[in-house]
């Protein structure tokens, strides 16, 4: 048998007039790489896989800082609001997430009929590799609650281009037919959501379990991401699980703090190791996740905070030199963000909010 | 790893299901194996047979895209032959061969699809295969065997494609 047997030829060539990949379609799935609002977990790769990026980066960074420099220096600190204090004090750990709980007391869970689905709108605002820049973008998308299968997500910026536009809009007329392939969560099964223990230590030790296969974390960071997982599908969290919960995140070495999101008051809680650090946003009057966010605290990459094209970038309007859509998007990326709205050392904020539907491609 | 793997994972990718999903699966891919990349075993094969097992999972999603694209080949491709004079007689053949395989492809079930287009395709090794899908080295080999087997039935055979487009209830799973 050799490759070159004519059935094996004729597959390969199938179907007729398809070229060898160009290098504009490589780096257009590069910009897509880049532009994912990616979980916490998987946000800063490996240095082997960011070496020739950071180099092409840095160069980048040193153009724009060249271009942008005097009006670095010049441009006043137009921030209205003080950066929110983050505070690991104890007591005030406590007094926060014992608010939480209080009013998550009445979180109850949303009851589900056969086929109807979980709606998550993820708007975020996230930082593109390739021009340091901040991009915002909604991820959609839409959940079994039976397997927890993510049946469907879209991003809106992708919907500027024609081609992505038209095939979206056949898969909507053809219903989104559902696949039945391999779960995208798939550590996390219902009882985590509505079942399972409650008492601490035995939850701390269910959510070890979930992310059991991510060897080089900590425990305290495997904890972390199990809740964080989970709570992108607040809304059929049982109330007895959410609380058990929010007493693991309690005992662990936390920060503390209350941010305000376009007028919008939230809490944050942060669990830093190393130079990241992961929040988790509440919504303090119903007790529910809102959000997450990232942050960075080094002084060299793979932090966007600290990168002179970021930095630059805050003070400054930078046409962007990646290519754009009339709508202003950039096309695999997102829409440019004007200035920078998040808090010091944050570098990507994602904001949920849910429903329940009964069809793909339907919101509510 | 991007500049090495993603050129041939793309290559591989708009084969099955087009230029524009490829783009989409292949980005997914490397998000998805940076993920989960403390389950990549060095020991137990290369990085590109795991990247194609990724990416041959997440386009099973989008089966019905490639089923129909598929199906759209052997449509296009069908020629009436009394219409045109002898000189096109080759160029009639091969269409009406490429609409016999796209139709035999479309039939054919997932996994020896998978197999098959890891096999000519992507050219991967039968162990490179079982371990991109996890499944036996014995699936393997069946499941190209009867892949080939139809494949090599319409490739040169003679006769109209028009029969190949029945469909059938797997298809539509």
């Amino acid at each position: 048998m050799s490759r070159v047997d004519a059935d094996l030829v004729a597959v390969r060539d199938l179907p007729p007039g398809v070229v060898e990949p160009s290098d504009e379609a490589v780096a257009a799935v590069w910009r897509r790489i880049s532009a994912r609002p990616a979980p916490s977990a998987r946000r800063w790769p490996s240095p082997r896989l960011w070496v020739p990026i950071a180099a092409a980066a840095t160069a980048t960074a040193t153009v724009l800082l060249l271009m942008v420099s005097g009006i670095v220096v010049l441009r006043p600190h137009l921030k209205a609001d003080p950066p929110p204090e983050f505070s690991s004090n104890p007591a005030k750990v406590t007094r926060v997430f014992a608010d939480l709980i209080a009013a998550a007391r009445t979180a109850t869970p949303a009851r589900l009929r056969a086929g109807q689905l979980i709606y998550l709108r993820d708007a975020s605002i996230f930082p593109n590799i390739p021009d340091g820049r901040l991009y915002t973008g909604v991820l959609e998308s839409w959940t079994t609650p039976d397997r927890l299968m993510e049946t469907y997500r879209q991003r809106d910026f992708d919907l500027a281009r024609p081609d992505v536009l038209a095939l979206r809009r056949s898969e909507e007329s053809a219903k989104y037919p559902r696949p039945t392939g391999a779960d995208t969560r798939p550590w996390a099964k219902p009882n985590d959501l509505v079942g399972g223990p409650t008492d601490p230590a035995v939850v701390r030790r269910a959510l070890l379990e979930l992310k059991k296969f991510t060897t080089n974390w900590s425990d305290n960071r495997k904890v972390w991401e199990a809740v964080a997982m989970l709570a992108t599908l607040d809304p059929v969290l049982s109330v007895a699980r959410r609380l058990a919960l929010y007493r693991v995140l309690a005992a662990m070495p936390v920060s503390v703090a209350e941010i305000k999101v376009g007028g919008r008051r939230l809490v944050a809680v942060r669990f830093a190791e190393g130079d990241e650090g992961h929040d988790l946003l509440f919504d303090p009057s119903t007790g529910r996740f809102a959000g997450s966010q990232a942050a960075y605290f080094g002084a060299h990459w793979p932090g966007l905070s600290d990168n002179p094209a970021f930095r630059a970038y805050q003070a400054a309007s930078i046409p962007t030199p990646l290519p754009t859509s009339s709508g202003g998007v950039v096309l695999g990326v997102g829409w440019p963000v004007a200035g920078n709205p998040l808090d010091p050392g944050v570098d990507q904020r994602d904001l949920w909010s849910w429903g329940v539907v009964e069809e793909v491609g339907e919101r509510p | 790893m991007f500049d090495r793997h993603a050129r041939e994972l793309l290559r591989y990718c708009t084969r099955r299901v087009g230029a524009q999903l490829a783009e989409d699966v292949v980005a997914e891919t490397f998000l998805v194996a940076y993920e989960r990349r403390d389950r990549f075993d060095p020991d137990r094969g290369e990085l590109l047979p795991w990247l194609y097992g990724i990416a041959t999972n997440l386009l099973r999603r989008h089966r019905r895209t490639e089923v129909r694209e598929l199906r759209e080949v052997a449509r296009s491709s069908v020629v009436d032959g009394e219409r045109h004079d002898e000189s096109a007689a080759h160029r009639i053949d091969a269409q009406r061969s490429v609409a016999r395989l796209s139709a035999v492809l479309a039939k054919l079930p997932r996994r020896q699809r998978d197999v098959l287009m890891l096999f000519a395709v992507a050219e991967l090794e039968y162990a490179e295969i079982a371990a991109a899908l996890g499944i036996p080295l014995g699936s393997v080999r069946s499941s190209l065997h009867r892949a080939r087997a139809k494949v090599r039935s319409v490739v040169g055979a003679a006769g109209p494609g028009d029969e190949c487009f029945e469909n059938s209830e797997e298809d539509a799973r």
